[in-house]
């Protein structure tokens, strides 16, 4: 962490106003991003956004220069998404378990891996609600199964199963999308 | 094993796209966060400031407890009193019923009757009294308006102490009036 951004750290540590205002410039960007990628509608990732900014400011002083801002602004969006998805998705999810059936591929079937970030976020955000939130928290975050079945509070087997049911399911997406594009 | 690389080459393929994920949130949102806080800050200080007024208070409490401690002290027994009173009402009132009768009898005895005759005794001489001064007050009365005639004509010297001696008792006044007639 460069000296700069430990100053400013430092200040907001203190409390001041004008040190917040900038580290919320530089990073809520990244911040509401990770937020839309949780909850797939601006509305909900606002109040994600605005709930985790006020985490941070409160529990600033808690962080150690030692370790990254970045991935420890990161962690607080992600966990006030899944705060937020369990206060309101909390019976959809063992429905997403039923109803989605996997598909029998595998991603052995893709040769190359040749999507754009736009389209893999719009086939992430196909995924079922409590299959996405494993695969997000997993893939892109980099969570452990142990903190993704604390985190959902659901069994560690369940959590590994629902990975590889996204996986499954995700595949099938980019398979149709792929041969969509290629008739076009 | 080849399976497991691909879903880990995947994995890795997706993280790198979302590396350097970044939306614009709308403007408001700044606004509502920094407003949030400081209400947060607002409540805090209040908090504080209310917190130090109980400690204060506690404090000059506190003070004055450990100044007027034997007040406190003989204060407490009182208050103690009632509370285990009602517990133990009907065994006491049970207990009172059958020692009753004894105390009266000890009441009739003559040991009793130098301090109960005294105070009856006390209280007819005050009846007494009381009866002996309605009844002799117009004798009593001429013979006071005799008698204080002559300490006002006669030693006229005196008068200035007298009434100094009298000065709050306004009543002495007029019966120098009735000495004129």
């Amino acid at each position: 962490m460069e000296a700069a951004d430990i100053h400013i750290i430092e200040r907001c540590k203190k409390g001041d106003s004008n040190a917040q205002r900038q580290v919320y410039a530089r990073y809520s960007s990244m911040m509401f991003a990770v937020a839309i990628r949780y909850t797939n509608a601006r509305v909900d990732a606002e109040d994600v956004m605005q709930e985790a900014w006020i985490k941070v400011f409160r529990h600033i002083k808690s962080f150690s220069e030692h370790n990254s801002f970045e991935g420890w602004l990161r962690r607080i969006v992600v966990n006030t998404a899944i705060t937020h998805y369990r206060r309101n998705q909390k019976h959809q999810f063992q429905l997403d378990i039923e109803e989605v059936h996997a598909t029998p591929n595998d991603f052995e079937a893709f040769k190359e891996i040749d999507f754009t970030k736009d389209e893999l976020a719009k086939a992430i955000a196909q995924l079922p609600k409590g299959y996405g939130m494993v695969f997000k928290l997993y893939v892109i975050d980099g969570f452990k199964h142990k903190e993704i079945a604390e985190q959902l509070g659901i069994d560690l087997n369940t959590s590994k199963s629902q990975l590889s049911r996204a996986r499954r399911y995700l595949q099938d997406v980019l398979h149709a999308m792929s041969q969509r594009a290629k008739k076009e | 094993m080849q399976k497991k690389m691909k879903n880990e080459e995947f994995d890795h393929y997706i993280q790198s796209q979302f590396a350097d994920e970044a939306i614009t949130p709308p403007q408001q949102i700044e606004g509502a966060i920094f407003a949030a806080m400081a209400k947060n800050s607002r409540r805090k200080k209040l908090g504080v400031i209310g917190t130090g007024i109980l400690v204060l208070g506690a404090l000059a409490y506190g003070v004055n407890g450990t100044m007027n401690t034997t007040r406190v002290v003989t204060e407490t027994p009182p208050v103690a009193v009632p509370v285990a009173a009602p517990v133990a009402m009907p065994v006491t009132l049970e207990v009172l019923d059958q020692e009753e009768q004894p105390i009266q009898k000890q009441e009739v005895h003559d040991d009793v009757l130098p301090a109960a005759a005294a105070a009856a005794a006390s209280a007819s001489i005050v009846l007494e009294d009381s009866d002996a001064v309605e009844n002799a007050r117009p004798d009593n009365l001429e013979a006071v308006a005799s008698r204080s005639v002559q300490p006002v004509v006669s030693n006229s010297q005196e008068l200035p102490a007298i009434l100094h001696e009298t000065d709050s008792e306004v009543w002495v006044m007029p019966a120098t009036v009735r000495v004129k007639e």
